[in-house]
């Protein structure tokens, strides 16, 4: 137990020490700066969707409605309130939250099939609703979203910025580790594994479902708000059921109920999203292409093969958490 | 107004009901559920464009080897992507995910041969309009309510009358026990994706001359498809074509009446109302997790 | 202690348990044993809340359960494993039991989030509680696998762990013998009356006759869902009644 604690503060050192080398090199790297931001933003986002689909298992094809309901209510209490960010902020989580436990109430109690459809129209009515209502500004969107200030400053630049999602990527990601291993989390995969026996050993799944529901909510949201103070601009076409398939995308393609899967996925589909910009919207026909290949032949995603790597290599049992049904 | 409304709800609602009956084939014959309908329509509408106008074969023959090709690409799919992750083992909601993988790369093919543009087809009885007590219809718009009760009617004849509709019907209630009385069952299955295939196609060489055919033509009516068949109950034939028919006239007299820009906004949040406070639809369906 | 009045259920024309009453005392093993499709399972299935009365009553320490949610009725000191086997599958063993603590523990989002003391001290306690029990059903050593890779034998055993887990005041087990071989079923045996003497009472359906007459105080024998015995393993064994019925259903004990 205290060498395996040994080894993990090791390991977050080497990281630490290479990020920092990495961020140095970066310094001047507008358009790589950029992506990175995008990168941390999906991170939280999918690391979200991790813990509702991963760990309790129910799917969501909508969650670009957290990412937007985040994004507007920031962007909307700031520019047309004047409400300073660091009160918008929250009010975006909160606000994904409530839709988050709205959507849930009914979702709960249905199987996936009707989930994933319910989800989906979910994401359909917020982007009708975005894009035709006038408090949003229908289609021109909304500009002019002020940056995060930071102790006085705002965190115009990319550099600063990315030095901020980092650390959110890093909380979003202690608290992930922190519900799952804990009584909660212990609920969320027992429903996932078994629904009629975890409700027959005492838990609420209903009330569970909900909780996962909600706290994946809030990272979306949060991820949404990031993208519009980072951006400053957003229009409804950020949040399309593209959108949603793509988080789902990054989530399968780098292994789902995993530590390690929605940052592999979001790391590896925003780049590849990046270089495929060449084939215009081919690149959807890409995503479609990662899901059948992963559903196929890699159903535990990049970390899961990165699993299988490791364990061939020094031939001891994995202890690593990995659940993800194929 | 009236009038004209109506046929225009029994002419959408027609297409629902299409592609909502291919979902519940689906479902009631193999308990799985597929997210490409939309997409089938539009490569059976593509398709049809390409035999009728382009390589300027009779409407009716472009409109069989339209169904005739979708038939066996329903069957493909199955075979070659269901099959092969039920074999593995997978859960059912990865064959939901496969199917929506599917339905990504779809369009994008779609796109690749016949470009992004909206193509207009000729219309098919060299009229634009005819007379229906007083209104002006367009005729293909009666065609589509037509061929709609038509395949209905067929589909139920086979499904009651034909010794493999039965076996298909045997094979949804019990796979095990039909598959020991001799039943085929992988077979019987992979012609429910056919026949779903088929009906999306068919109906889509239809639509072309209606609306024009886009890529993006599927997207909104695979998932209203979808909402046909939830509200009528999902995994009920008869309920899928009322649950279709009623969304139809729903959203063709809100559009009418009420709003125009919240028409699909109304459609979606009906099909949430009914999950809510009806979740087995207007025919009772499986939905809970608990059952 | 458990008391079923005229418990009944149909699913559509038929009728899986029909009028059944009996009272199960603390600190009984009470065995119901019948032929296939008797409504055993089903019998279960209504006292855990699976499936609800359609007349009748179950009552539980003095309080009317029927129609309770299943997670309700675990809460109020009722456990119970399956017929067919409903671990977490893809969890480890260790985990499995874990999450049998559920209503014995009480640390939510909150806690876990800021990893109050208090929610770091019920976390090593249920570690060791369920190490403790792990040991208690001999699965000590396979703790980190997926309970998955278990055999069957060992599934059985983690199943009644789990539901140990819960300290429940009454713990159903269904057929927990199926699939054992025989040094396995002694065990159980062992087992069994060990839980007993920890103080938790036991309603057992078992399919083993040997192993039922051994270990019950008192079994009530079902067929077509309607109770025809309720006696001693001795005079069960002798009731003329049920010998014709499990000549008629075919035996298989």
């Amino acid at each position: 137990m205290q060498q395996t604690r040994k080894k993990t503060i090791l390991k977050a050192a080497v990281c630490l020490v290479l990020l920092a080398a990495a961020l140095i090199g970066l310094r001047n790297q507008q358009y790589l700066l950029t992506l990175l931001n995008f990168v941390c933003m999906y991170m939280i986002s999918v690391s979200g969707l991790d813990i509702l689909f991963g760990y309790s298992g129910q799917i969501s094809l909508g969650h670009a409605a957290f990412y937007a309901s985040g994004a507007y209510t920031s962007a909307l209490l700031t520019t047309k309130l004047g409400v300073p960010v660091w009160l918008a902020i929250p009010a975006a989580c909160l606000v994904s939250l409530a839709l988050g436990i709205i959507v849930a109430l009914p979702a709960s109690k249905l199987i996936h099939h009707f989930l994933a459809l319910l989800t989906i129209s979910v994401g359909q009515l917020v982007y009708i609703l975005i894009s035709r209502a006038s408090f949003t500004n229908a289609m021109t969107g909304i500009r002019s979203i002020p940056n995060i200030p930071l102790f006085g400053y705002e965190l115009k630049s990319k550099y600063f910025f990315l030095i901020f999602m980092i650390l959110m990527v890093a909380l979003f990601l202690i608290i992930k580790q922190c519900i799952i291993h804990s009584r909660v989390g212990r609920a969320f995969q027992a429903i996932r594994e078994n629904p009629v026996a975890a409700g027959g050993i005492g838990i609420n799944v209903q009330k569970y479902k909900i909780m996962a529901f909600a706290i994946s909510a809030v990272y979306t949201g949060f991820a949404g708000a990031m993208y519009a103070h980072f951006v400053g601009f957003i229009s409804p076409e950020t949040f399309t059921s593209a959108q949603s398939v793509m988080f789902m995308t990054m989530l399968l393609f780098g292994g789902m109920g995993s530590f390690s899967g929605p940052l592999i996925g979001a790391a590896i589909v925003t780049f590849l999203n990046e270089t495929l910009q060449v084939l215009g919207s081919y690149r959807m026909m890409v995503y479609g292409a990662f899901i059948l290949a992963v559903l196929l032949f890699l159903p535990h995603g990049i970390s899961g093969l990165i699993d299988i790597v490791k364990q061939s290599l020094f031939k001891n049992r994995g202890k690593e958490d990995r659940h993800a049904d194929a | 107004m009236v009038i004209s409304l109506i046929i225009g709800a029994l002419m959408i609602g027609s297409v629902y009901g299409m592609l909502a009956l291919g979902y519940s084939l689906i479902y009631s014959a193999s308990g799985l559920m597929t997210f490409t309908q939309g997409q089938l329509l539009m490569i059976g509408a593509f398709l049809g464009m390409q035999f009728y106008k382009v390589w300027g074969l009779p409407f009716l023959a472009a409109f069989l080897l339209t169904v005739l090709i979708m038939f066996l690409f329903g069957m493909l799919l199955e075979k070659c992507l269901i099959r092969v992750l039920l074999n593995k083992g997978a859960v059912s909601i990865y064959i939901v995910l496969s199917t929506i993988g599917i339905s990504i790369i779809l369009p994008n093919l779609a796109q690749a041969l016949w470009g992004s543009q909206t193509i207009q087809v000729p219309s098919i009885f060299g009229v634009t309009t005819v007379k229906i007590l007083g209104v002006s219809v367009q005729p293909e718009s009666l065609l589509v309510i037509a061929v709609g009760l038509i395949a209905m009617v067929l589909l139920h004849l086979f499904m009651t009358k034909s010794r493999f509709g039965i076996s298909m019907r045997a094979a949804a209630m019990d796979p095990l026990a039909a598959s020991s009385l001799g039943i085929n069952v992988s077979l019987t299955t992979g012609l429910t994706w056919a026949i779903a295939a088929a009906l999306a196609g068919g109906i889509g060489v239809l639509l072309g001359p209606v609306y024009g055919v886009s890529t993006g033509m599927g997207d909104i009516i695979g998932n209203k498809g979808f909402a046909g068949a939830v509200i009528g109950g999902y995994g009920n034939m008869y309920g899928a074509i009322a649950g279709s028919l009623l969304l139809g006239f729903v959203e063709t007299f809100v559009a009418g009446y009420i709003t125009t820009t919240y028409k699909d906004f109304v459609s979606f949040f009906l099909l949430i109302i009914v999950m809510i406070f009806l979740p087995r639809g207007l025919f009772k369906a499986k939905v809970y997790d608990s059952d | 202690m458990l008391t079923l009045d005229q418990a009944t259920i149909q699913f559509g024309g038929l009728t899986a348990v029909d009028h059944v009453s009996f009272t199960v005392e603390k600190g009984q093993i009470f065995g119901v044993i019948g032929p296939n499709g008797a409504g055993k399972t089903t019998l279960f299935n209504l006292v855990s809340g699976v499936h609800k009365l359609t007349s009748g009553s179950i009552r539980f320490l003095d309080k009317e359960i029927s129609g309770l949610e299943p997670y309700r009725i675990a809460e109020s000191g009722i456990a119970r494993t399956y017929q067919n086997i409903n671990l977490f599958s893809n969890l480890s063993v260790l985990e499995n039991v874990k999450i049998g603590r559920h209503i014995q523990s009480r640390s939510g989002l909150a806690a876990a989030i800021f990893r109050t003391p208090a929610q770091r001290r019920e976390e090593a306690a249920i570690q060791d509680k369920c190490m403790e029990l792990l040991t208690f059903m001999g699965l000590e050593s396979k703790a980190d696998l997926p309970a998955k890779n278990l055999s069957y034998g060992e599934q059985r055993r983690l199943e009644i762990a789990r539901a140990m887990a819960s300290e429940p005041q009454l713990l159903l087990l269904d057929e927990p013998a199926a699939g054992m071989n025989s040094t396995e079923k002694v065990e159980l045996t062992e087992m069994i009356r060990n839980i007993r003497n920890m103080g938790i009472t036991i309603l057992l359906v078992e399919h083993d006759m040997k192993l039922v007459m051994k270990v019950t105080d008192l079994i009530t024998v079902l067929n077509f869902g309607k109770m025809i015995a309720l006696d001693t393993p001795q005079k069960v064994q002798n009731n003329p009644e049920v010998i014709s019925a499990y000549l008629g259903g075919g035996i298989d004990a």
